[in-house]
């Protein structure tokens, strides 16, 4: 056999090697504005799937002469009304609630696993380890998760228009009544108010031109801010990440015909051709916005891909890999994309700020959203008819956008950081 | 051409590679044949420049655009790689032939751990499960003297030392037992202690799985001790042939008796000077007229540069390309 290793490390076991993901996150933790960028990120999407908690008009559950009421569910489960966005709300909702259902369920069965693991340990030894693997929690995970889409098919939509401030207001007043509200008391479509209150003791932000909540409608609105930013990116992503690696990896006239298709898009102006789509399609809505941004969005990222895969695919592992018998399609997948991807996980990030800051435009100008729906940028729009006097119709939502949008830079140039080629294990 | 006793695993007749480029047409290799028997350790060897890799890379035909194989027979037991459908040549790489490089550094991907990647080279050309597939590059790592391997698997190759990665890079390659290793400058890139482990690994392994070696370096030393016969190339062709023995103890062709000049010795007095091969390898664009060595050749005669000298067979089973030496 073979003769003694020299070169081996010293007998000691060796430690368990940290993947590359691992090697990223731990530079990124160091990066302490962009881990409160990500803090800020993770909570706005919690605000815009929790936003029926945050802010409705009917109570979360409540307890009126004797009998419960939880009319929020049904609101949950079919949202109404029939906005062209309704997809949106019933994917936040459903992630909502399958948020809450697993942390109701898995956690607790989660701790006790724990539990058992470190009595198992004590008692047998570390050496034999309880058999239980993350998998299963995310086999749990996934069963929960089917079962909260199952009310989502079941529950029939039905307008409420009760009005539960005033029946349990007057309720209240008799023992043993109780009512357990969202923070805001008011839903994102109701006019709860006069047209253009300012912002006082009623309204905390103030009331729009139809005399809703502004607080609600800026809770909800970040769902259509958020998601436009995101599916956005990955249509654009998806996209440029093909486009990208067939161009790098076959060369030639491909690469040639593909990087000049990506010249030719690269001069469609966006704006103007969302405002063009728009006009001429005739049931609008979010999904035709997000298209349209991602099918412009992808180039940058198809050129990034390129010239990092035209890196990685002269270095020696691809020949290795080809000369071992791999096929072009295992080559781009498994050893190509991996190792150019971190460029374009930071344009990604970037990209979410751009495409939630066109949303905001095009909703001023009244492309986007359709009314009622609530967004950002269609609080804006109202404001453009007075937009010194109705200054909190500007300012909240300003800040809103401004504030996702650094978030998302502030992540982006941290990820920039911590994938620096320059980056030691 | 060369007569061996063995049956001839891999035929290369008459190869031509050339590159296509904007500024001419470089023939890297233009018209070699040589022959690999089963079992047997060929040495090709010449200076940087020479041909020895694309030759290399042309026999598994992965050669990137703008090169191209534009004629010759690769034949492997009798069967022409060079016509075969794609798929299948996707099966004789790795399967049949397989091929290590010069740089250990490069040559893992550095996403995934040893294990994986090793793995995957088990999968690729075997039906067997994830868990069967492990178990078998377990062994194979042990085989390379990969020391504690049920661990060592779990690690990404920035945790390992270059001869640690030469040698995953090793059981990759012989994970699917080819009977065909191209071995391209093993152990350039590694210190001499280390150097000298692997090629005693490369020599256990090949007389444990009875596969030829096709050994490309330019390093005299390995060629003495591994090949048992070898290949000398000049600006893309053989310029001489022969027995290893015979080829040390009679070079018969001016670049080998150059090239041997050229090794630093221990037996020459102290204070002479090593001598070089004057210039350098000419432009593969640009080829000399005639005998591609004559411009640095010392014994030059006019003829060499009108027409070119054939391989002949100067003394039996040594052949050499040279008007001048008989």
């Amino acid at each position: 056999m073979p003769s003694s290793t020299r070169e081996s490390a010293s007998s000691e076991t060796p430690e368990r090697g940290r993947s590359y993901g691992e090697l990223v996150w731990r530079q990124f933790r160091r990066e302490h504005l962009a881990i409160v960028g990500l803090a800020l990120i993770i909570l706005l999407f919690l605000v815009a799937m929790g936003a029926p908690l945050l802010a409705s008009n009917k109570p979360v559950l409540a307890r009126v002469d004797g009998q419960w009421q939880a009319p929020l569910l049904r609101e949950l489960f079919a949202p109404s009304p029939e906005t062209p966005e309704l997809f949106l709300e019933r994917l936040f909702n459903f992630g909502l609630v399958t948020l809450l259902a697993s942390l109701l369920l898995v956690l607790p069965v989660w701790g006790i696993v724990c539990i058992v693991r470190r009595r198992w340990r004590a008692v047998v030894g570390a050496r034999h380890a309880l058999p239980l693997r993350m998998g299963a929690a995310w086999i749990a995970l996934g069963i929960v998760a089917a079962a909260c889409m199952v009310p989502f098919f079941t529950v029939q939509s039905r307008l409420d228009n009760t009005d539960y401030r005033a029946a349990l207001a007057d309720a209240a007043k008799r023992p043993g009544n109780f009512a357990l509200w969202p923070v805001v008391r008011y839903g994102p479509f109701e006019s709860s108010g006069t047209p253009f209150q300012p912002p006082g003791r009623e309204h905390t932000l103030g009331t729009d031109r139809s005399g809703r909540d502004v607080l609600a409608r800026l809770i909800h609105g970040s769902r259509v801010s958020l998601s436009v930013g995101f599916l956005s990116v990955a249509v654009a992503v998806a996209l440029g990440l093909f486009v990208g690696s067939l161009s790098a990896y076959h060369g030639g006239r491909v690469d040639l015909v593909l990087q000049r298709v990506v010249e030719v898009v690269i001069c469609f102006p966006t704006f103007l051709l969302i405002l063009t789509i728009m006009a001429f399609v005739d049931k609008r809505s979010i999904f035709n916005v997000m298209l349209v941004i991602g099918l412009t969005g992808w180039t940058g990222i198809a050129r990034l891909v390129r010239g990092q895969m035209l890196g990685e695919k002269a270095k020696d592992y691809i020949t290795a890999a080809r000369a071992l018998g791999a096929g072009s399609w295992r080559i781009i997948f498994r050893h190509l994309l991996p190792n150019s991807i971190a460029p374009v996980l930071v344009s990604a990030t970037f990209g979410v700020a751009g495409a939630i800051l066109t949303e905001s435009g095009l909703s001023f100008l009244g492309f986007g959203v359709r009314p009622p729906t609530a967004s950002w940028g269609e609080l804006l729009n109202q404001a453009q008819t007075w937009p010194t006097g109705y200054w909190w119709l500007t300012i909240w939502p300003g800040v809103m956008i401004f504030l996702t949008v650094t978030v998302y830079n502030l992540v982006g140039e941290g990820l920039r950081d911590a994938l620096d080629p320059r980056m030691k294990a | 051409m060369l007569k061996v006793e063995s049956v001839n695993l891999l035929q290369v007749k008459d190869l031509h590679t050339s590159f296509h480029t904007l500024d001419g047409i470089a023939r890297a290799v233009d018209g070699v044949s040589f022959e690999v028997g089963e079992g047997e350790t060929v040495g090709l060897v010449g200076e940087s420049g020479c041909g020895k890799s694309v030759t290399a890379l042309s026999i598994l035909r992965l050669v990137d655009a703008p090169g191209r194989i534009e004629s010759g027979e690769i034949l492997l037991r009798g069967r022409n790689l060079l016509t075969l459908p794609k798929k299948e040549m996707r099966a004789v790489r790795g399967g049949q032939i397989s091929m290590i490089f010069q740089e250990p550094m490069t040559s893992l991907n550095p996403v995934f751990t040893i294990g994986d990647q090793v793995i995957e080279a088990v999968r690729l050309h075997q039906k067997l499960g994830v868990a069967e597939a492990r178990q078998e590059a377990i062994e194979m790592l042990r085989k390379v003297g990969i020391p504690s391997p049920e661990q060592r698997i779990d690690s990404y190759p920035h945790q390992l030392s270059g001869g640690m990665k030469q040698r995953v890079m090793i059981a990759m390659a012989l994970v699917c037992r080819p009977s065909l290793l191209i071995a391209d400058e093993p152990t350039t890139a590694l210190d001499v202690t280390i150097q000298a482990e692997i090629l005693d690994l490369l020599a256990a392994l090949q007389g444990e799985l009875k596969m030829a070696v096709l050994l490309i370096t330019h390093n005299l030393g390995i060629v003495a001790g591994m090949a048992r016969r070898v290949v000398v190339m000049y600006a893309g062709k053989v310029a001489e042939s022969a027995e290893t023995a015979d080829l040390f103890e009679n070079p018969r062709h001016p670049y080998t008796m150059l090239l041997f000049k050229a090794v630093p010795r221990l037996d020459t007095p102290r204070l002479s000077r090593l001598e070089d091969i004057k210039g350098v390898v000419p432009n593969p664009k640009r080829w000399p007229a005639g005998c591609r060595f004559h411009p640095r050749c010392p014994y030059a005669i006019e003829k060499c540069s009108r027409q070119e000298p054939p391989l002949e067979e100067k003394r039996p089973n040594h052949w050499a390309a040279c008007w001048v030496l008989k």
